[in-house]
């Protein structure tokens, strides 16, 4: 064992009071700086500990968050999904809608030109049945006028009978009694359009004459002609229609006239099927 | 003529009773038989023209109020005023399309 040598500088002799004293107040302040440090370092170590804990709780609540932004993004992604679902839907909604609507506008454009053309058959059959109403001569030439003025719309017209070879006047509407004179068949405008097989001639160009003549054509058989000279100022051109109607003068009108003038040549008087030559 | 175009055109609108008159005094005395809705005339016609029937419609207690369309052949500016002027509610030129009368009568008793 090693033998313990005092100090250098100590002696072996015993302590002194005052050594104790020393020794016990180093020891005191031993014990204090031990304490010292030792308080110290818990309350150094309880600060770290209370950081500790801030720190968790700040993580804590930081992942929280993310997991609620993930479920959130989750939530986000759905809904964009959901939206591009129903961008879908609607995308596909409004062809649909388009392809009605289309549908529904043909239908109404149908529906439109079978009113049309339903209004011109009526306006065809009132015409033809009014024309043929009447055996009567001043009947049958006044309708023809009516028609030519109100379904026709000519402001100025002149009804032509065929005698020999010049076509006279019979009714005329809206022109001067200067302008209603005898035609010649074969020459001038009416002349030449009453020999024509057209059932109707526009005129070509500007100029005094006619807009329209219509031949009155019994079969084979031309019996007159309706010469227009004017629209109403409400009616601009003739249209298809129109065209349709001249037309049936050209037919209906002359039959009818044809037939007026049997009847008047008749004394008005239809003669029994038995006298006929059929 | 007209007149049996325009009840072809009427009978079209299914809610209509048509009642034809010949001439506009023909009109008055039908007028005082019934309370008409609408009432449709032409400005030409004979024994008293389709301007003076507005008039006496206009001064006619019963039927002051009841639209009147007019349908003819008379186109100007002038004529169309002075019909309005005297109370007409409509004026529709010939030739006529029946669709059109059918729209015009429509709008005018506000029916669908």
């Amino acid at each position: 064992m090693d033998r313990k040598r005092p100090a250098k500088g100590t002696s072996n002799r015993p302590p002194r009071n005052t050594d104790k004293a020393d020794l016990v107040e180093k020891r005191r302040e031993l014990l204090e700086t031990y304490f010292e440090n030792g308080r110290q370092i818990a309350s150094e170590l309880v600060a770290e500990l209370d950081a500790a804990r801030r720190k968790l709780s700040e993580l804590e609540a930081e992942n929280a968050r993310l997991r609620m932004q993930l479920k959130s993004d989750a939530a986000i992604r759905d809904l964009l999904n959901k939206i591009e679902t129903l961008e879908g839907e609607r995308r596909e909604l409004l062809s649909r809608t388009n392809e009605v609507e289309e549908k529904a506008r043909n239908e109404v454009e149908r529906a439109t030109a079978v009113e049309n053309e339903l209004s011109n058959l009526a306006s065809l059959y009132v015409a033809t049945s009014q024309l043929h109403a009447s055996l009567d001569l001043r009947d049958v030439v006044a309708t023809l006028g009516q028609l030519l003025l109100q379904f026709v719309g000519a402001g100025a017209y002149v009804v032509y009978s065929a005698e020999g070879d010049k076509l006279v006047p019979v009714a005329t509407e809206g022109l001067p009694a200067d302008q209603v004179v005898d035609e010649r068949i074969g020459r001038g405008a009416v002349g030449k359009a009453f020999e024509s097989s057209a059932p109707f001639t526009l005129a070509m160009g500007a100029g005094e004459g006619p807009l329209v003549v219509v031949p009155l054509r019994v079969g084979e058989q031309n019996v007159g002609a309706v010469a227009v000279f004017e629209l109403l100022e409400q009616k601009r051109e003739l249209d298809v229609f129109d065209h349709e109607l001249l037309r049936m003068v050209s037919s209906q009108g002359a039959s009818a006239l044809a037939a007026a003038r049997f009847s008047a040549a008749a004394n008005g008087t239809i003669p029994p099927w038995s006298s006929t030559d059929r | 003529m007209m007149r049996q175009l325009l009840v072809f055109a009427l009978a079209r609108i299914k809610v209509l009773k048509v009642v034809e008159a010949d001439d506009g005094v023909d009109a008055l005395r039908k007028l005082t038989t019934a309370k008409f809705d609408l009432i449709i005339t032409d400005i030409n016609m004979p024994v008293l023209d389709g301007l003076k029937l507005v008039k006496k419609i206009r001064s006619d207690e019963v039927h002051k109020d009841v639209p009147i369309m007019i349908v003819t052949t008379e186109g100007s500016a002038e004529d169309r005023q002075r019909a309005l002027q005297l109370g007409a509610n409509a004026y529709i030129t010939k030739p006529i399309q029946a669709p059109q009368v059918i729209a015009k009568v429509k709008e005018l008793l506000k029916l669908p």
